[in-house]
């Protein structure tokens, strides 16, 4: 019986437990800890482990880029019984969300302290978050991944909900725990009824471990037809579009979006959606790539609709951080024509053009992020395109940063939005979706139009004078940003800028 | 080498960058810093051609810029004996220009965005010339397009304005096509490398036709960007900018490139393409000298002298087609550059002299005011118009040469045009610089700033002595002289005298027809006013193009209009009516706010995808 | 690992049966309680208070309540998932000790992160019942 056991056990993991491969996760849990430690002994006045927080990850990030350069290309290692998998591209993904956090702890410094909430927390939990996102770049094996989803999810209901005497963060709060739990749930039941029916060994090419993503890929290579695994493979997929905020799981975006405080709707419009796109690029193309000529279609059609009802939904919006949860849609939708094409070509060219696209726009959200947390007045989720009139006048840099950010974003020539946008467009005609491609450029064009109002909106309106801040017609928004977020976003755009010259270094 | 040529490339780029962070409102810092870069790009200039810095073999410098999947776009330089005479010309004329335009400028209160731009044209012109294939040329070719938009518009009037948005949408039209050439090019040969394409070419043979049309649409450019007939209305307008900037792009560089890009490409032209090329540079050349006469803005008749000089190099090259023909229009290119140049110069040192007066009839006898200017304006005018031993009469006379043994017909056009080029070119001279001044303007004119006449000068002396291959660095002159067909002795003697008779001939005739010092009507326009009207309205081709875009295009525009009216603004943005609007209005609605109704969402998504993967749907 | 009864599809009707019953009985207790209740007040607004006797209201139906109690639920589950988690590891011990897994070191590490958790909420006062 125990030797039974320990040979199971010894199966799994062939080489043993190597703790080590998952050390930088460790690492953010225990840092993490470290941080509640400090926070629940620290005398009152004294100052946080907030800075070195923002530093370590900073840190942290770029030795997973140096990493990442070290591991050879195409190289891959499995570990803990090929729960996980990493290479070059995974160490990447690591540093993605390391990087991403962040970003969010420092604009977080910026805001939290204007509305006087606690940061030590906040930043206990983004590490967490990031802890979470880290493991999912890396996951091969279903219940890892759903652990790895919770991680984050569940930090997340919190984080969304933490601007505790603002009413509107604790709405977006409850409404993002109860969809995002429905959509775990579908998750969860997707993974019961494809585990359900590779584990039945009546049918041919029944798994041993029917959680891992290659032995459910010959199995469902041998099935497709079974109806378990049709049915499983549309609930995960319900509850990955969750994730990226595709239609029609994407109505809880314009809510939550605009309630969570500003760093953390970014967090979750770049860092959960990048995820949420790891997953589905990993899943279309590893476990359900047999059902291609049943998912294509799907995925195609929902990638249309994702690109109209965003770019028209984010038409005419005039709460800015609705515009760039609703336009976030339409990029999630452009993503997808990526995902389609990956799919239909199978080949790896148009995955690394989907993560290239998720890095532009990163720098792009998080560098207009950053101009929103700066701007943002006392009501955090009541930030208007008028709150922005005059903005380049008033403070000429931030003005620049989001005319830079917003330009990429629209995927303007020289910025780097415009090149992703481009590697997404070939990749698609590549792969013969036309159709997609045309919808794709429509959207495009659409969205022009709402992020170069916002732009008029900064640089041409004249801005409101002093007069009405006194008569109390605006919110008095002091422009007021420390020289590190300056710093910082400076080097979003510029990198936005350069990315948008030079990408020789893309494998595509 | 490939470091030079980056800096040489690069250098402008950084003093726009500079400009444009700290000279907006310092004119005096910008202008510095444009003319030394200029400068930089000169002096490196010289150290490739005479320095010793180029062994004179062709270069070839690349590096992958983007991969996806089965295409591949490169980055590089391709620097062989042709470019490196254009870099030779772009760089040091256009250094010169930028001496001039110094004092030029010194009135100028936007100086420091009219240096940016000298500066960004600098930087595109110079990628031009040394891009490695035709989608970095094509790039390049759009930001030398956009600088002359920019620089063109420079005043702010509403002429300029107008002008520069004239040029850059004819342009629009050249290069749409040119974009075409260089797509089926590309899908023909797989490659677009100018150093790639002519083993693909003759790896792969293709239809004569497909050649012919690829030719052609790569033609399109050169028509668009060197003012060729359909589409060179453009070039007279753009004299709205400052004169400098004419000199430059509108007369010695930018205008050249189109025939710069006939010769990198020249292995791509058959003969029927050559022929269809040869009509048009044989309208353009003889036409536009013919429209000269109509003009009494002095910018506006050097404008259409560059048009007809265009022209011929033009011809040049479709005369005879591939090396030959590229290295007999780059030396009528890069002579031209020269005297073309002074002209523009020193009719900018009248005109600024003048206070902004450029009608010729308004001027006269400013030889004696201003000496300096006249001498090199006379030495250029006998250059362009042909004299022996000048400049202007080598370049004209390998193309003479070339049309004689080539094509009777054209050489007979060539031959009436050269001597219109002299009769007009003559006309300037003793209407505005000889007689009396006809205005007080002129009266209170006087000579220019040294440091302008420093570019004057320099440019006569090239004017005079670029016709001397044997001057040339050693490995230009063994390229022009190896592909530019040598005259017989008896062809030698009969060309010296065709030329003189030619270029003294026209400029005898001009000073019959035009001199008459005191009177400020034009002689010709007096005997033939019907004929005059003709060739002032040169040929009413911008009316045709007016009318084409009132009658035709602006209706479309208007249709256009109403539909973005309706559409966008109505439709899109109100919300109100019609069915985008409806969506966005919807999609905006289904945002309840409501948790109810977003599970409802939920459910219809989770039964869709059900269905979907089950088949059913 | 895990040894499963060769199933087919079929097996699984008890449990869509079980699901169509669960759904057939909510369903069916809704409908039939709104077509057999009596609709004589629908419009009415009494029939959105409380009581229809036709007293009024006094106070908040939904009065507020210290969340005290809620603290005490979510401390005992936090640390009831603990002991669910530490039970199976302890079953397997020896089976992974034989695999040469090492599992004290893991299992000291869970603890301590819950340890960790409780020390944080008591300093932060979260377990204090009185004067918050």
């Amino acid at each position: 019986m125990l030797t039974q056991a320990a040979e199971t056990f010894r199966s799994l993991a062939p080489n043993g437990v190597d703790w080590s491969s998952i050390a930088p996760e460790i690492a953010l849990g225990v840092w993490a800890l470290y941080v509640l430690l400090r926070e629940a002994f620290r005398k009152p006045g004294s100052r946080g482990a907030a800075t070195f927080t923002t530093i370590f990850l900073l840190l942290f990030s770029l030795l997973c880029v140096r990493n990442a350069f070290a591991i050879p290309a195409g190289a891959s290692a499995s570990f803990f019984g090929g729960m996980i998998e990493q290479s070059r591209t995974t160490e990447l993904l690591r540093a993605f969300f390391l990087f991403s956090g962040f970003l969010t702890t420092l604009l977080g410094g910026t805001l939290l302290k204007k509305q006087g909430v606690p940061q030590a927390e906040f930043d206990v939990l983004i590490l967490l978050a990031t802890a979470g996102l880290m493991l999912l770049a890396q996951v091969r094996d279903f219940i890892l991944l759903f652990v790895a989803l919770e991680t984050m999810s569940i930090s997340m209901y919190v984080l969304v909900a933490y601007i505790r005497h603002s009413a509107s963060s604790l709405e977006a709060g409850i409404k993002y725990l109860t969809q995002s739990g429905l959509s775990s749930a579908l998750l969860l039941a997707g993974i019961a009824l494809l585990f359900g029916a590779a584990g039945n060994t009546a049918l041919p090419g029944a798994c041993a471990d029917p959680f891992s993503f290659r032995e459910l890929r010959v199995f469902i290579f041998l099935n497709q037809g079974n109806a378990f695994v049709l049915g499983g493979a549309a609930l995960v997929l319900c509850g990955l579009f969750f994730k990226i905020a595709a239609v029609p799981f994407q109505i809880w975006v314009g809510d939550v979006y605009q309630g969570a405080p500003t760093p953390v709707t970014a967090y979750l419009g770049v860092a959960s959606k990048a995820a949420g796109f790891v997953l589905l690029v990993n899943v279309v193309t590893g476990p359900l790539l047999p059902l291609r000529g049943v998912l294509l279609p799907l995925l195609s059609a929902v990638a249309i609709l994702t690109i109209l009802f965003g770019n028209l939904a984010a038409l005419g919006q005039q709460n800015v951080k609705r515009l760039m949860g609703l336009s976030g849609i339409a990029h999630a939708g452009y993503l997808l024509m990526g995902v389609c094409a990956a799919m239909a070509l199978n080949v790896d060219w148009p995955i690394v053009a989907v993560y290239f696209y998720l890095f532009t726009y990163l720098l792009a959200s998080y560098a207009i992020f950053g101009v929103m947390s700066v701007l943002s007045g006392e009501d955090d989720s009541a930030q208007t395109l008028n709150d922005y009139a005059g903005l380049m006048k008033r403070d000429s840099f931030l003005g620049g940063i989001l005319a830079v950010s917003l330009g990429s974003l629209a995927g303007i020539p020289p910025m780097a939005g415009f090149v992703a946008k481009l590697f997404l467009f070939i990749a698609a005609f590549t792969a013969h979706l036309y159709w997609l491609a045309a919808v794709g450029l429509f959207g495009v064009v659409v969205s022009i139009y709402y992020y170069f109002n916002w732009m008029r909106v900064a640089v041409f309106v004249p801005c409101k004078t002093e007069d009405e801040v006194e008569a109390g017609t605006l919110k008095a928004a002091p422009i007021a940003s420390g020289f590190w977020l300056r710093t910082v976003l400076t080097t979003l755009a510029l990198i936005t800028v350069c990315l948008g010259f030079w990408q020789g270094f893309l494998a595509l | 080498m490939t470091r030079t040529l980056l800096t040489i490339l690069l250098s402008p780029l950084c003093a726009a960058a500079l400009i444009a962070l700290f000279g907006r409102r310092r004119g005096r810092l910008s202008a510095a810093i444009s003319v030394a870069s200029a400068g930089l790009q000169a002096a490196l200039t010289l150290f490739l051609l005479v320095g010793g810095g180029w062994d004179g073999s062709t270069f070839r410098d690349t590096a992958t810029w983007l991969t996806l999947g089965e295409l591949q776009i490169d980055l590089g330089f391709y620097f062989n004996q042709m470019s490196a005479l254009l870099l030779g010309v772009v760089t040091i004329v256009g250094f010169l220009i930028h001496v001039f335009a110094v004092g030029y400028s010194d009135d100028d209160k936007a100086r420091g965005r009219f240096f940016g731009g000298l500066s960004i044209f600098m930087f595109s012109m110079t990628g031009i010339v040394l891009s490695e294939n035709l989608f970095m040329l094509f790039i390049f070719w759009e930001l030398v397009g956009f600088s002359s938009y920019m620089l063109i518009g420079h005043y702010l009037t509403d002429v300029a304005s107008a002008a520069a948005k004239k040029a850059f949408i004819v342009n629009r039209v050249g290069d749409f096509g040119f974009l075409l050439g260089i797509i089926w090019c590309f899908w023909q040969f797989g490659t677009v490398s100018l150093a790639e394409l002519p083993q693909a070419l003759s790896a792969s043979p293709v239809a004569a036709c497909t050649l012919t049309f690829i030719g052609l649409l790569l033609f399109c450019g050169v028509m668009g960007k060197s003012a060729q007939m359909p589409l060179h209305v453009w070039l007279p307008d753009a004299m709205a900018g400052p004169t400098p900037v004419s000199a430059l792009i509108h007369a010695a560089t930018m205008v050249a490139a189109g025939v710069y890009l006939l010769g990198r490409v020249a292995f791509i032209f058959n003969p029927q393409a050559l022929s269809v090329i040869l009509a048009v540079g044989l309208a353009t050349a003889f036409l536009s000298a013919l429209f000269a006469f109509g003009q009494t803005d002095i910018k506006k008749i050097l404008a259409y002298s560059t048009l007809s000089q265009l022209g011929f190099m033009v011809v040049a090259f479709a005369l005879a087609g591939g090396s030959e023909g590229a290295a007999t229009s780059q030396f009528h290119l890069t002579t031209h550059a020269f005297f073309k140049a002074l002209l523009f110069l020193g009719a900018g040192s009248v005109i600024h002299a003048c206070h902004h007066e450029q009608d010729i009839y308004k001027m006269g006898g400013l030889w004696k005011k201003m000496p300096v200017t006249f001498v090199t304006f006379l030495l250029a005018t006998l250059a362009i118009a042909g004299v022996p031993y000048l400049s202007g009469f080598f370049s004209k006379d390998a193309i003479l040469l070339l049309a004689k043994h080539a094509n009777p017909a054209a050489f007979w056009l060539l031959v009436v045009t050269s001597f219109l080029t002299a009769t007009y070119m003559g006309r300037i001279i003793f209407v505005a610089f000889l007689g009396k001044a006809r205005s007080h303007a002129v009266e209170a004119a006087h000579e220019s700033r040294p440091d302008m006449l420093f570019a004057l000068v320099i440019l006569a002396i090239g004017a005079v002595l670029a016709g001397y291959t044997g001057l040339y660095p050693h490995a230009l002159a063994s390229y022009l002289e190896a592909n530019i067909a040598e005259p017989t002795h008896a062809e030698h003697a009969s060309m010296l005298l065709i030329s003189a008779i030619l270029s003294l001939g026209g400029l005898l005739a001009a000073f019959f027809i035009y001199y008459r010092p005191g009177k400020n009507t034009d002689t010709f326009e007096k005997a033939a006013p019907g004929v005059y009207g003709v060739l002032r309205e040169k040929l009413w081709f911008d009316n045709l193009y007016d009318w084409y875009v009132r009658a035709v295009q602006q209706r479309v525009a208007n249709l256009v209009a109403i539909l973005e009216l309706v559409v966008i603004q109505g439709v899109l943005v109100r919300g109100s009516g019609g069915v985008a609007g409806l969506i966005g209005l919807a999609a905006r609605r289904a945002h309840t706010g409501s948790l109810n109704t977003y599970f409802y969402w939920f459910a219809a998504g989770v039964l869709a995808f059900w269905l979907t993967t089950s088949g059913i749907l | 690992m895990i040894q499963q009864a060769a199933t087919t599809p079929e097996t699984f009707g008890p449990v869509l049966l079980q699901i169509v019953l669960a759904i057939a009985i909510a369903v069916g207790l809704i409908l039939l309680s709104n077509l057999l209740g009596q609709r004589v007040a629908k419009r009415s607004s009494f029939s959105h208070t409380p009581y229809e006797c036709g007293l009024p209201m006094t106070g908040n139906p939904h009065p507020r309540f210290g969340v005290k109690f809620f603290l005490t639920a979510m401390l005992f589950i936090l640390f009831d998932i603990e002991v669910v988690f530490l039970f199976p590891m302890a079953t397997v011990y020896r089976a992974l000790l034989a695999a040469g897994i090492p599992i004290l070191a893991p299992v000291l590490f869970f603890l301590a992160v819950l340890g960790v958790g409780l020390i944080y909420e008591i300093r932060k006062g979260a377990l204090k019942w009185e004067g918050r």
